[in-house]
């Protein structure tokens, strides 16, 4: 029975116990409160001693800063970037109008336009502040500490707040500038492009097509679409291809194809085959006749027509089902290499429009060249000329 | 004795607002207008219970509570009031979140089941007064009907644990079943006293006494004990902690609203704090003298002066029962954030070997000290 009481007793001291216990805190709470307030109160951030000098300190991957002012827009951060997260807009500016300098000295030849850098999208790699010829992009705090305090937190309540803007141009003078030097105001075509993005009620234009618009804002340039390869002449140089050593037929073939293409004859390019082989220490006896066929061989020069037939009208060519080539011919070749090589030549003269005859004929030379010339590719031949 | 409806009903008749003067449809109108008032009330009583209880737990902790949400100007910061809509905006999330019914529930169990819960919990406000004739509907048997009204709720808690199909869910209803009937008995014996003393189960009554004599809480050494037994009983059969066995949810995740979310989950959020509510109220009426004012109280207890009654009157009552009321919840707040959860076997000790044990023995004690000294 006592138990029983003493069990109450306890339990009611005990309980009153933790009761007193809850209310200290909570009528002290000025003093015990353990919550930092983080976007209202933060604590001071500790200062970096390692018994360094603060100059040899590692870059700490903080957040990217621009000192504009010593930026020339060359746009090599931009490039550095692996993500693309740095976009740089820039004028060049006519003589007459003086940019000033950096504070290395350089000549200031573009204004800035714009200058964002998307810390949302940025993966600190730092690559982009190694290539700044003016150092003027960097990572805040460490080292440059001096020349700005560290930022590690930035947050922002809105992702589009990530996107840094360090140009400092103003309207008038990107206006200004654009006008002077003849080209469009890029910030003005970005701000335009938004409106027409944008219905005023806030909905969205269906007929513009944004990327459409970036594109047109660009320089046009009419860019050839096919990159018309220098003509340049050729020489048949199947005779080198009988030397055994790798090497040797490199180098040959190499020098041979330096020649023609400066513009050298034949005996020439022998010659120049001959004195490079002998520089290296490999001519023999064997080699000396082979080359000495290549001074036989013929030079073909580029047909101007040919290189110079737009593109439009070879695919045309192309198109057409009844050609004059039909690679297909080539089919029954039962050799393979030989098979391939007739292809490629025939393949060549087709693109570049050439008569089939004188194909025929390289693939009789390249053939023979390399004994592999027979009846069976001869017949087939002569049904591609006739 | 005036009531709320009463006073409604006369008033809408008197106005002529009732079409063909007609008792019954005034009597409609009325009850459709306290209703709705209830309804909001309780609504704004969990709102401002919870904000108040995050606070109240975060000061006993040494945080700071909810410190961000705010409106009118009243935006958070490092200001003690930061975080004032917290709980609005809380209860606007809940009431947009899906309305989940798991497959295999009992589905109209499930349905219904919050809104017994709710339902006996609205249902125990109407009978309870906050002033001289503050009252919704004065009962004759009001104590009675209270107490048992509110043990309806466990009705629900049943059918939710036993529709949802869950373990946790089963187990909680069967632990609230247990400990509301057990702690039905403490509550019920603690008020039993008072109604013998008294003679009448209506609040207005138990409030008259304790007018003309003195607050039942210093009635005579055992009504304190009544008192005590009364008011953790209550905290027992609101299953707050230490007595929150049915919903616990560090073992039983949250018991048998395990499976409810969004609005559901919310009318069971409305209905405890409703019980919190009106297990206060009744302390405060039944112990602590109602809308009495202390000041008066104590002046008429010890016979020093009489005529300092300026503090009193309906609405000085509302006051003051608010004041009771609202120290009481903050102690049952003050007990959830300092008392570990009892075990099962210990909830059952507490109740059936201690608590009923001395109530009994309290109805004796105070029977004999009214033959003594009334
Ligand atoms: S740190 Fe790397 S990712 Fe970030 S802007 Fe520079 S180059 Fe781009
Ligand atoms: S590399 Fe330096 S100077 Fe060049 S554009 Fe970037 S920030 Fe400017």
């Amino acid at each position: 029975m006592s138990a029983y009481f003493r069990n109450i007793g306890i339990a009611i001291s005990t309980l009153w116990d933790g009761m007193r216990l809850t209310w200290k805190h909570f009528v002290n709470k000025k003093e015990l409160n353990a919550t930092l307030q983080y976007p209202h109160e933060k604590w001071p951030i500790p200062e970096r001693h390692i018994g360094f000098p603060e100059a040899s300190y590692n870059i700490i991957r903080s957040r990217l800063h621009v000192d504009i002012d010593n930026c020339i827009s060359c746009r090599r951060c931009e490039r550095a970037c692996p993500i693309h997260c740095i976009k740089i807009d820039a004028v060049k500016a006519p003589k007459d109008h003086e940019l000033g300098q950096t504070s290395n000295g350089t000549d200031k030849k573009l204004l800035v336009a714009r200058f964002d850098i998307d810390m949302a999208e940025c993966c600190w790699c730092n690559l982009c502040t190694y290539d700044c010829p003016e150092e003027c992009i960097y990572m805040v705090g460490g080292p440059n500490g001096k020349k700005h305090p560290i930022d590690y937190e930035f947050s922002k309540r809105d992702r589009n707040d990530l996107v840094f803007q360090f140009a400092t141009a103003s309207d008038e003078q990107v206006a200004e500038i654009s006008a002077a030097a003849g080209v469009a105001d890029p910030r003005a075509a970005r701000k335009q492009r938004r409106e027409n993005y944008y219905l005023p009620d806030g909905g969205q234009a269906e007929a513009v097509d944004v990327k459409a618009a970036d594109k047109a804002d660009k320089p046009a340039v009419d860019k050839p679409k096919v990159k018309a390869k220098p003509a340049e002449p050729k020489m048949d140089m199947s005779a080198l291809s009988v030397i055994e050593d790798r090497v040797v037929r490199g180098l040959a073939k190499k020098t041979a194809m330096g020649a023609v293409r400066a513009g050298k004859q034949p005996v020439e390019v022998a010659e120049a085959v001959k004195a490079a082989l002998s520089e290296a220490g490999k001519l023999t006896a064997a080699l000396e006749t082979i080359i000495g066929q290549l001074a036989q061989a013929t030079i073909t020069q580029p047909e101007a027509a040919a290189t110079e037939k737009p593109v439009a009208e070879t695919k045309a060519a192309k198109d057409t089902p009844e050609g004059e080539i039909d690679l297909s011919v080539l089919d029954g070749i039962t050799d393979r290499m030989a098979r391939g090589k007739a292809k490629a030549i025939l393949n060549r003269a087709k693109r570049q429009g050439g008569p089939v005859a004188a194909a025929v004929d390289e693939i009789r030379t390249t053939l023979s060249g390399l004994g592999k010339l027979n009846s069976e590719i001869e017949e087939i031949l002569a049904k591609l000329e006739g | 004795m005036t009531s709320f409806t009463d006073s409604l009903i006369k008033g809408l008749l008197d106005l002529g607002l009732v079409p063909g003067g007609s008792a019954a449809l005034a009597l409609v109108g009325a009850v459709i207008f306290l209703g709705v008032a209830v309804f909001l009330l309780i609504a704004l009583n969990a709102l401002i219970a919870v904000y108040f209880e995050r606070k109240v737990s975060a000061f006993m902790q040494d945080r700071l509570g909810p410190m961000e949400a705010g409106f009118f100007g009243f935006a958070g910061g490092k200001r003690f009031w930061g975080g004032i809509a917290q709980t609005v905006a809380d209860a606007l999330k809940l009431l947009g979140k899906e309305d989940i019914i798991p497959t295999d529930t009992d589905r109209k169990l499930f349905i219904i089941a919050p809104f017994i819960i709710f339902g006996a919990a609205f249902c125990a406000i109407i009978g309870i007064p906050v002033g001289y004739g503050l009252v919704i509907s004065d009962f004759n048997i009001g104590i009675f009907y209270v107490v048992a009204i509110s043990s309806v709720g466990v009705i629900g808690i049943i059918l939710s644990g036993w529709a949802s199909n869950n373990k946790w869910s089963l187990y909680g209803a069967m632990r609230a079943a247990a400990q509301i009937i057990s702690y039905e008995l403490p509550i019920g014996m603690s008020l039993l006293l008072v109604v013998m003393v008294v003679g009448s189960l209506q609040f207005h009554d138990i409030v008259a006494w304790q007018e003309t004599n003195r607050w039942f809480i210093i009635h005579s050494p055992f009504t304190v004990i009544a008192f005590l037994i009364f008011f953790l009983s209550g905290v027992a059969e609101v299953n707050r902690t230490p007595f929150d066995l049915p919903e616990s949810e560090s073992e039983l995740v949250a018991g048998f609203m395990t499976e409810y979310s969004g609005f559901r989950w919310a009318i069971f959020f409305l209905s405890e704090y409703a019980n919190v509510a009106v297990v206060s109220l009744m302390t405060a009426i039944v112990f602590l003298g109602g809308w009495l004012s202390p000041v008066g109280g104590l002046l008429r207890t010890f016979s020093v002066a009489d005529g300092w009654y300026y503090l009193e009157g309906p609405w000085w009552g509302a006051f003051w029962i608010s004041v009771k009321a609202i120290f009481l919840i903050f102690v049952m707040m003050w007990f959830r954030w300092t008392w570990p959860r009892m075990r099962v076997d210990q909830l059952m000790y507490t109740a059936w070997k201690v608590f009923i044990p001395f109530a009994l023995v309290n109805i004796f004690l105070v029977g004999v000290w009214e033959l003594l000294f009334a």
